[in-house]
């Protein structure tokens, strides 16, 4: 077995010799969680600045993760690309990611690193409600203020939200609930079970309500603004909310893997990703990711949006710890229903 | 040397599945068991698992008895015959989901369907009632192609003698043709029960959160939370019921028809056709089906040409523009391994099957029952062992494209060697005989007498492989890696990030090429004498 | 038991039907077809395959339906009406035994469907089961009988109700051939002692002969002629049915007078007179019916004849011998003598009445 695959190997070897005559041209292996649509145009630019050609293939942060921590033994990737930050909390804590610090870590504010450099932030996501105006117009409803409104006997079956299982969005939203509640596990859990008659499904990832919201298939949910603006800017008629509470903003992160094969291609990507050479791409791809660099400006309607909303960032401090346990209770009272 | 492929194939990753199901601390123990049964979600899903396995059995096999006999007993055209045939066809070669996105767009509280049509509110695209309905719009055709020959089976001087003793057309129906097909029944409720006990596709877009079934919960429990025990545990509640019905339709197989009992059939005898009364109905379901399934598809090609479902309209290519750009390397890849996996596959059925069939051995009902495992599990668990056995030293695996081809010659080359006995057991052995009596060796004789009468069973194999390597998800989900990856996922990848236009668009290509695919090959089984398509779907199902 | 009905008629009148040909097109498979079965009477449809008999039947039987034409059982028109208004039994070729009924219950069908009270249905079933020689057989299932108890079943079912009218359709062809012979005498015995009126289809002359009272052939949809076995084998009115019917010699003659049923031949160079002569007997060329037993081989005879090939079987032996430019099969009845060696010369003697022409 051992010599077949050495056999593949150097095949596979051969045929990259064969195809790049002058140097061997770097290459670097990737897991996106952020959608195809909008890691592709980012990873192409850094391809077309750095020379280092990027494989990756796109799963939800729960997946990806799963993935990394299954691959521990034999890492396959190098970088861990996008993802809210409690993903990368959990990783620190399976121990998968080896610490790099970019240039540009000593300029980012205190929530968008890891002390010791596990992971760094390349945007800061909010979650946002999203509403459908229908809806809300057939309902006599103004889109919510409150988390209490999504109690209201109108959305009954008709909220999608993310599945925490597989969707960092679902997590950063329980940990927004928790935090509204003051930590207080009970109560958040109670609120939650309040709410489940309403949830009409939970979604393998993070945006797959967006759709169901955009057409009126479902009344709205809780999404990141990234995902909402993205429905909006679509076309779909919907309206985003957030509520006098607050809510949460998770930043998201990327991450060099341990035992990485390509680390110096990695902590390239890296660099780029995390300094405004990218950040400042994200108005140009339309892609409503706030930035997380101090020296990149929002997106004029994107601050906008955020103007008077009340959002406060997932502590990952508390968030890292408690994730799995906090899922797992999730999965057991929340998730079978009533 | 096939015992040490089928072996590591075949019994290696469901021994590692088992083994790590039931050991904990070093100790084989039934805890883990109780303790996932102990969750409310698994034992819901286990008895969800099974309503709707049940609903789909039953629905289904009505439903393609209904075909079938519109098939046989309606006096219909070869056209129209020909027009139900492909209709059939269609959701056997179609990539998962393709029902399930239509149904998401009719369905629910704005949907096509209950909202714009009907006028309803208040409804659900998503819990028991569209799984099933997808399930059984998927699945139905493999009963109409079980139920078709059993109907045609039927010698049709049975149902003209009881004319002939007085019995009027309805009672015909019920005390002959209806007992006649119960065989057939219960073979084809087995097959829908086992099929839809193994989708995952399905109940993952359209079972909703208040409707957990056992597949897609074993593939969150691995995927999102990484609890590879969790994942066996539930690929074992799954295997039980998975196997009880293998064994008992195998059992049914094994007794035979009653077709067979008399001798020859008087000369060209047709079929009883039913009476007008009779006629009418069941040409409105079969036509109310097929404008069902044209509908979905209709409505799945136009979702690949608009810019966005639902909002805007206008028409684009856009989608196209990116399956052949950013999808390029999926759609490489699943023709790569496709192009690995047919040859192999192939060989690997007719030289399995001509192995059983024609050399005495020791354990060679052993080897035929152990090879066809793969192909009667749930793909869940045959991926789920597979990412088990594989992903650690002794053999590690996982990452390369050798496991997902393995993955589809063990799980779908069976129904090679299936067509391959089938084959050479209408052919008397003697012949052979008769051929190395003439002085020719052994290889000659393979060569110029077995291997032209097995040919249309490996061009099946061939056509079987192709199809599942473009339109599996259940079982490969779990080996896709950095380096290789598929359609099937990518389009799941797509559906949950609700880039719809590029899933449908992946979808029309993938039946596209299908049938591009399938066409060639039933051409080729004419040339070659054999039953054509239908032979190939039917080797599809069973 | 109950009673038998009076036995009916039936008559066939113009009947046609088309069937779509794959290559031909259109073609008749049942051609403007004539019969008239008398009450009692077991009649036989004979021919090749193909010939439109089994499609004559099952217009009768009412599992067709003619183009043109009328079918009457008795007095009724039913030439509309469906197979299960028709009172008529039916033995298939393949027995058409329900599979998955027991002999009991197969035979009860048809008591069943009229809803006859479950003791008549007894008696009934027990009685028929006796008649045919399967008592006791009741609770076996079909596929474990052989050939001829299947056989036995298909017969009671189809009696078991007394229908006026009993069809069969090539009944004894998946039997062996002794089992076969026994059989037709079992079928043609039950039929007269029951007086049912019964048509029979079959391609074996043989078995039309040893059972009917007549016998209609048909060819290519027509019906070419109908009579007892003893007229369709001494008087055949074409060359069809002389082929058809036993083996023949057709030998070209010339009629060179006639007076009534007495004529004057010309044969090999000889002039004979015939009396009590039928068919063809008008002046100029003619075709004399001649079969093997009717030529005696001898030390005298007009016509010297040369033997070719003997073939021992027995009771008797066949030659093969040439005279003139003919070759000509006749039957040898040698008794304990050592008959003819081939290449030897003998005489070759014809009745003096009773001979057949063709045209």
């Amino acid at each position: 077995m051992l010599a077949r695959r050495t056999l593949i190997g150097a095949g596979l070897g051969l045929a990259a010799f064969a195809a790049l005559p002058a140097q061997a041209q770097q290459t670097l292996n990737a897991y996106s969680i952020w959608p195809e649509n909008w890691a592709r145009p980012m990873l192409e630019a850094f391809e077309k600045q750095s020379g280092i050609k990027v494989n990756f293939l796109r799963f939800s942060s729960g997946e990806a993760l799963a993935r990394v921590i299954a691959e521990k033994g034999n890492p396959r990737i190098d970088v861990l690309f996008g993802g809210p930050v409690e993903t990368f909390a959990a990783g620190v804590k399976e121990d998968v990611f080896q610490p790099h610090k970019p240039p540009a870590f000593g300029e980012l504010a205190a929530r968008f690193k890891d002390a010791g450099g596990m992971w760094t932030a390349i945007a800061d996501d909010p979650l946002v409600f999203m509403t459908n105006s229908k809806f809300l117009a057939d309902n006599k409803l103004q889109a919510p203020q409150s988390w209490n409104d999504l109690l209201h006997p109108a959305y009954k079956n008709m909220l999608q939200m993310a599945d925490a299982r597989t969707s960092g969005t679902a997590v950063t939203r329980i940990f927004s609930i928790l935090e509204v509640n003051g930590r207080d596990e009970a109560k958040a859990f109670d609120f939650m079970k309040r709410m489940r008659p309403s949830i009409q499904l939970y979604t393998k990832s993070g945006g797959g309500g967006t759709l169901p919201v955009g057409l009126g298939q479902a009344g709205g949910g809780i999404f990141f603004i990234v995902d909402a603006l993205d429905t909006k800017a679509k076309g779909y008629d919907v309206q985003i909310s957030f509520p006098k509470e607050g809510i949460g903003t998770a930043a998201e992160g990327i991450a060099l893997i341990k035992g990485a094969k390509n680390p110096e291609a990695g902590k390239k990507l890296i660099d780029w990703a995390t300094s405004p050479a990218m950040q400042t791409l994200f108005a140009a791809h339309k892609i409503n990711f706030v930035p997380a660099h101090p020296k990149v400006a929002t997106e004029p309607s994107l601050a906008a949006v955020l103007k008077d909303a009340k959002i406060f960032p997932i502590d990952d401090a508390y968030a890292g710890p408690n994730r799995k346990r906090v899922v797992e209770r999730w999965v057991n009272e929340i998730l079978p229903g009533g | 040397m096939l015992w040490l492929g089928v072996g590591l194939f075949v019994l290696y990753p469901l021994a590692m599945l088992l083994l790590r199901a039931f050991l904990a601390e070093g100790q084989l123990s039934q805890g883990p068991l109780f303790a996932m049964l102990g969750e409310r979600i698994h034992r819901q899903s286990l008895l969800n698992s099974l309503i709707l396995a049940t609903l789909v059995g039953g629905i289904g096999t009505a439903l393609g008895f209904v075909f079938a006999l519109a098939a046989t007993r309606c006096e219909l055209s070869a056209p129209a015959r020909g027009a139900l045939d492909a209709l059939a066809f269609l959701p056997l070669i179609s990539p998962p989901f393709t029902t399930s996105i239509a149904i998401i767009f009719s369905f629910g509280p704005r949907g096509l369907i209950t909202h714009d049509l009907l006028g309803l509110t208040g409804t659900s695209a998503y819990g028991l009632p569209t799984t099933l309905l997808s399930e059984v719009l998927t699945y139905f055709p493999l009963a109409y192609l079980t139920l078709k020959p059993v109907l045609a089976g039927i010698d049709p001087n049975l149902e003209d003698m009881a004319a002939s003793l007085r019995a009027g057309g309805w009672r015909i129906f019920r005390t002959v043709t209806l007992p006649l097909c119960i065989p057939g029944f219960a073979n084809a409720f087995l097959l829908l029960f086992a099929a839809s006990l193994a989708d995952f596709a399905t109940p993952l877009i359209l079972a909703g959160s208040n409707f957990p079934v056992l597949p897609t919960q074993a593939y969150l429990q691995i995927t999102g939370l990484f609890d590879f025990k969790g994942g066996a545990v539930l690929s074992f509640v799954l295997l039980v019921p998975a196997m009880v019905v293998y064994l008992l339709q195998r059992w049914w197989v094994a007794r035979g028809h009653y077709v067979t009992v008399t001798g020859k059939v008087g000369p060209r005898a047709l079929s009883r056709p039913l009476p007008t009364a009779a006629r009418i109905p069941l040409l409105a379901v079969c036509s109310a089906l097929a404008v069902v399934i044209a509908y979905f598809y209709a409505l799945l090609f136009y979702a690949s040409v608009v810019k966005a479902f639902g909002a805007d309209h206008s028409f684009t290519l856009a989608h196209y523009r990116v399956i052949f750009t950013e999808g390029l390397k999926a759609i490489r890849d699943t023709l790569i391994i496709a192009g690995i996996g047919m040859p192999l596959g192939g060989l690997f059925g007719v030289v399995v099957g001509y192995l059983v069939t024609r050399k005495r051995f020791p354990g060679r009902h052993a080897l035929e029952m152990t090879v066809m495992l793969n192909y009667a599990l749930p793909g869940t668990i045959v991926g789920i062992g597979y990412l088990i056995a594989f992903n650690d030293p002794p053999i590690v695996l996982t990452g390369t494209a050798a496991i997902i081809v393995a993955c589809y010659v063990f799980r779908y080359a069976p129904t090679g060697v299936r067509a391959t006995i089938a084959q050479l057991q209408q052919i008397d052995p003697s012949l052979e005989e008769a051929s190395t009596g003439m002085g020719a060796g052994s290889f000659e004789t393979f060569r110029r007498v077995t291997l032209p009468l097995v040919l249309p069973a490996f061009f099946a194999g061939l056509g079987v492989m192709f199809v599942r390597s473009l339109t599996a998800i259940s079982a490969t989900i779990f080996l896709i890696s950095i380096g290789w990856t598929l359609i099937t996922v990518r389009i799941l990848e797509n559906m949950t990030e609700l880039a719809l236009g590029p899933a449908a668009a992946f979808s029309v290509l993938v039946v596209a090429m299908v049938f591009a695919v399938t066409g060639l090959i039933a051409l080729l089984l004419r040339r070659l004498r054999a039953p054509g398509t239908m032979a190939l779907a039917g080797s599809m199902g069973g | 038991m109950t009673t038998q009905p009076a036995p009916a008629g039936i008559r066939v009148e113009a009947v046609s039907k088309q069937f779509a040909h794959r290559v031909k097109g259109q073609v008749y498979a049942v051609d403007r077809v004539d019969l008239d079965v008398a009450p009692g009477e077991l009649l036989t449809l004979l021919g090749p395959s193909g010939c439109g008999k089994t499609t004559t039947l099952r217009m009768i039987a009412g599992f067709e339906q003619p183009d043109s034409g009328r079918i009457l059982i008795g007095e009724r028109d039913v030439t509309r009406a469906l197979a299960s208004q028709r009172d008529i039994g039916m033995v298939f070729q393949s027995y058409a035994l329900f599979p998955h009924l027991s002999v009991f219950e197969n035979v009860a069908y048809g008591l069943r469907v009229q809803r006859r009270p479950e003791t008549a249905i007894v008696d009934a079933v027990r009685e028929v089961l006796a008649l045919v020689g399967l008592g006791g057989y009741e609770r076996q299932m079909p596929h474990q009988l052989s050939g001829g108890e299947q056989q036995r079943v298909a017969l009671a079912r189809a009696i078991v109700f007394r229908p006026r009218v009993l069809l069969f359709d090539e009944p004894l062809s998946n039997l062996d051939a002794k089992l076969r012979v026994q059989m037709r005498g079992e079928i043609q015995r039950l039929q007269k002692r029951l007086g049912i009126t019964a048509i029979y289809v079959t391609h074996d002359q043989e078995e039309a002969m040893a059972i009917s009272d007549r016998i209609a052939v048909m060819n290519k949809g027509k019906l070419v002629q109908l009579g007892t076995a003893d007229a369709l084998y001494r008087r055949p009115e074409d060359e069809f049915v002389a082929q058809f019917i036993g083996r023949v010699n057709l030998v070209p003659v010339r009629v060179l007078a006639a007076s009534g049923e007495e004529v004057e031949i010309e044969l090999w160079g000889r002039r004979l007179r015939i009396a009590g002569a039928s068919g063809a007997i008008v002046p100029g060329p003619a075709r004399l019916v001649l079969r093997p037993e009717m030529a005696r081989l001898g030390p005298d005879g007009p016509f010297a004849a040369k033997i070719v090939e003997r073939t021992y079987l027995g009771e008797k032996s066949e030659y093969r011998i040439e005279i003139g430019d003919l070759v000509l099969q006749v039957a040898g009845y040698d008794g304990d003598g050592p008959g003819h060696a081939p290449g030897s010369t003998v005489r070759l003697a014809l009745p003096e009445r009773g001979l057949h022409f063709l045209p």
